[in-house]
């Protein structure tokens, strides 16, 4: 196991290196700097842009500047965020929360529903329930996520919606919050999530629930399954304990790829429903140009995607024994 | 050929998917002739937010423009995009896919490690990236973003193909005979590679439309007026409760053509790749 953590180490760091190669790569072949004629400061004076420029070492050789780069990148230093003028670790820092809370929240709804759904499908291919739940499956793994979360605020949402049940912005009240009970303020918390969560849950789910239905399908014509029949086993627990416990399997590899997907699909339900994460931030300092924070963000959800997958391995450990940890 | 044809047409999902394909493709194709006002013409403020009725089936938007023209021209730039960044990352893909595969070696590890880093980053924040620093790209430049940004994926299935086939006798048999690498390359290595990059590239034609979809509705794809789905459905965003049918309309869109394509491409799979007959 420590030998196991140890590699997914050194991988994560050269991952990190590589990342933060290509995106200071990509920053010198993009045209003009932050203080070209894209900018905020193009009505600057050229003296003020130069005096600006080199405060930020952007008049170093690039081999200079890439080293120096790399060297405050050990150092967690990831720059300054010239919008909200403080460093961009700080200001990433103060978003994470948000998207982990979403993250977790989507990939609670995205398995257990894609993995019930899957199971069922597979332990009944071939009925008209299985046939709808493809439709419906196929639909929602083609639907472009922000616009099934814009069609739950239209469902769903409070003072606007044809229901008026949940709130669609933000992710707790900002008038009167301070004033709720600390159940209260939860209840609050909870109510503003389940919106979002769903969205995002949902979009996974069908993907879940098409690879879960195939995994199920494989495993049900096996001999095992055949033998704990002929034992007169009650077909529920044929299904579960010995059918879906190595359906599994497939699922938890599915897991650990599902991160990277998860988090872009994040960026795009924080902005529907005004989530304050880290893909709201990015979306903003994208638009406002604010390269050192939309570098770091990348180089932050590398490494959240790298635990991610690292907690998968984990995991396939744990339900199969069969399977040695090796990275 | 033919009959890779014939077997692909008893596919119930790869008829229907082509179906839908080939629908849509149409109308775009002939938006010109198709769509019953032009896409960017301003009717005037007295046809601003209309509900959907005769005069404009799926209503008006913000500005009085019709949303059936707009969302026939919309399918048209998404297809467009779509076919040209998919045909681009396909082919970096696969080139990149076979050098790695067939050289080994340090060629290999080093292409490869670039690949798994550039898969850890969430694509919509890689995107975001270059979109950030590119900023106001047009068309072209979207497709090139998108396409030299997509490839990732494409370049390890071709490597695990070529890698499968490098050891094969036939390949040592052409190898004895003094056949060249371009040859090899060309004539014994790529026709493997055929078939899991026609699926990839017909389930990449979704994946890029979604994208594409995300991106101008972030307001970081195609700029206004020119109409495409995902800038129709940010421009709905504001105006969701007043005017749903201006959101509501090309998302279906979206989703009916996305379906299409992964029809197709389950379809691509079951009768190209033998293995899983």
């Amino acid at each position: 196991m420590a030998r196991f953590l140890a590699g997914r180490l050194i991988q994560a760091i050269a991952i990190v290196f590589v990342v933060a190669s290509l995106t200071f790569i990509l920053f010198r072949l993009a045209p003009g700097d932050p203080f070209s004629t894209m900018s905020d400061f193009s009505s600057a004076s050229e003296e003020f842009k130069d005096q600006a420029r080199r405060n930020l070492g952007l008049d170093q050789p690039l081999h200079t500047q890439y080293f120096k780069y790399l060297a405050n990148l050990v150092r967690g230093d990831l720059g300054m965020s010239f919008s909200e003028h403080r460093p961009v670790l700080e200001s990433i820092g103060a978003r994470i929360p948000a998207t982990i809370v979403l993250a977790a929240a989507a990939l609670l709804v995205d398995f257990l529903l894609g993995i019930f759904v899957g199971a069922h499908q597979g332990a009944h291919t071939g009925s008209k329930g299985d046939d709808a739940l493809s439709v419906l499956t196929l639909t929602l793994y083609s639907v472009p996520v922000f616009w099934l979360g814009m069609m739950f605020v239209l469902l769903f949402a409070s003072n606007v919606g044809l229901l008026g049940i949940l709130p669609a912005t933000g992710a707790k009240t900002t008038a009167m919050y301070e004033h709720l009970t600390p159940f209260g303020q939860m209840w609050d918390r909870i109510k503003h999530l389940i919106l979002p969560a769903m969205t995002l849950g949902l979009a996974g789910a069908a993907g879940t629930a098409r690879y879960q239905r195939a995994a199920m399908l494989e495993v049900i014509r096996q001999d095992f399954v055949r033998t704990a029949r002929a034992k007169g086993l009650r077909e529920r627990t044929v299904l579960f304990r010995h059918a879906l416990r190595n359906a599994l399997l497939p699922v938890i590899t599915l897991f650990g790829l599902s991160f990277p997907i998860l988090l872009s699909g994040a960026v795009l339900v924080e902005v529907v429903f005004n989530w304050p994460g880290l893909g709201r931030l990015v979306v903003d300092s994208a638009l406002a140009r604010d390269y050192n924070v939309v570098t770091g963000a990348a180089i932050v959800a590398a490494i959240m995607v790298v635990i991610g997958n690292t907690i998968a391995d984990i995991l396939y450990r744990i339900v199969d024994p069969r399977v040695r940890l090796e990275s | 050929m033919n009959s890779t044809l014939s077997v692909l047409f008893t596919n119930r999902r790869w008829r229907y998917g082509l179906a839908l394909v080939a629908l849509f493709a149409g109308l775009a194709a002939l938006a010109h002739w198709v769509a019953p006002y032009d896409p960017t013409a301003q009717l005037g403020l007295s046809e601003q937010w209309r509900p959907p009725s005769a005069a404009h089936p799926f209503g008006t938007d913000l500005y009085g423009r019709d949303v059936l023209s707009r969302v026939l021209y919309g399918a048209r730039v998404s297809l467009v995009i779509a076919v040209l960044s998919v045909f681009l990352s396909i082919s970096i893909g696969t080139s990149v896919g076979l050098a790695a595969g067939y050289c080994g070696g340090v060629v290999d590890t080093l292409t490869m490690r670039t690949v798994d880093a550039a898969l850890a980053i969430p694509r919509v924040f890689l995107l975001l990236l270059v979109l950030g620093l590119w900023y106001g790209v047009d068309v072209i430049g979207l497709v090139i973003i998108l396409g030299v940004t997509s490839w990732f994926g494409v370049s390890r299935i071709v490597r695990a193909e070529v890698m499968a086939v490098r050891e094969r006798e036939y390949m040592l048999a052409a190898r004895s005979l003094g056949v060249g690498h371009g040859r090899i390359l060309l004539h014994h290595v790529l026709p493997n590679v055929l078939a899991p990059v026609t699926v990839a590239a017909t389930l990449g034609m979704g994946q890029i439309i979604l994208i594409e979809a995300g991106l101008s509705f972030l307001g970081l794809g195609v700029q206004e007026p020119t109409a495409s789905l995902g800038r129709m459905m940010s421009a709905g965003g504001g105006e969701l409760l007043a005017a749903p049918w201006t959101t509501v309309f090309p998302g279906i869109v979206v989703i009916l053509i996305v379906i299409g394509f992964s029809l197709m491409g389950d379809g691509f799979r079951d009768t190209l790749d033998p293995r899983t007959r």
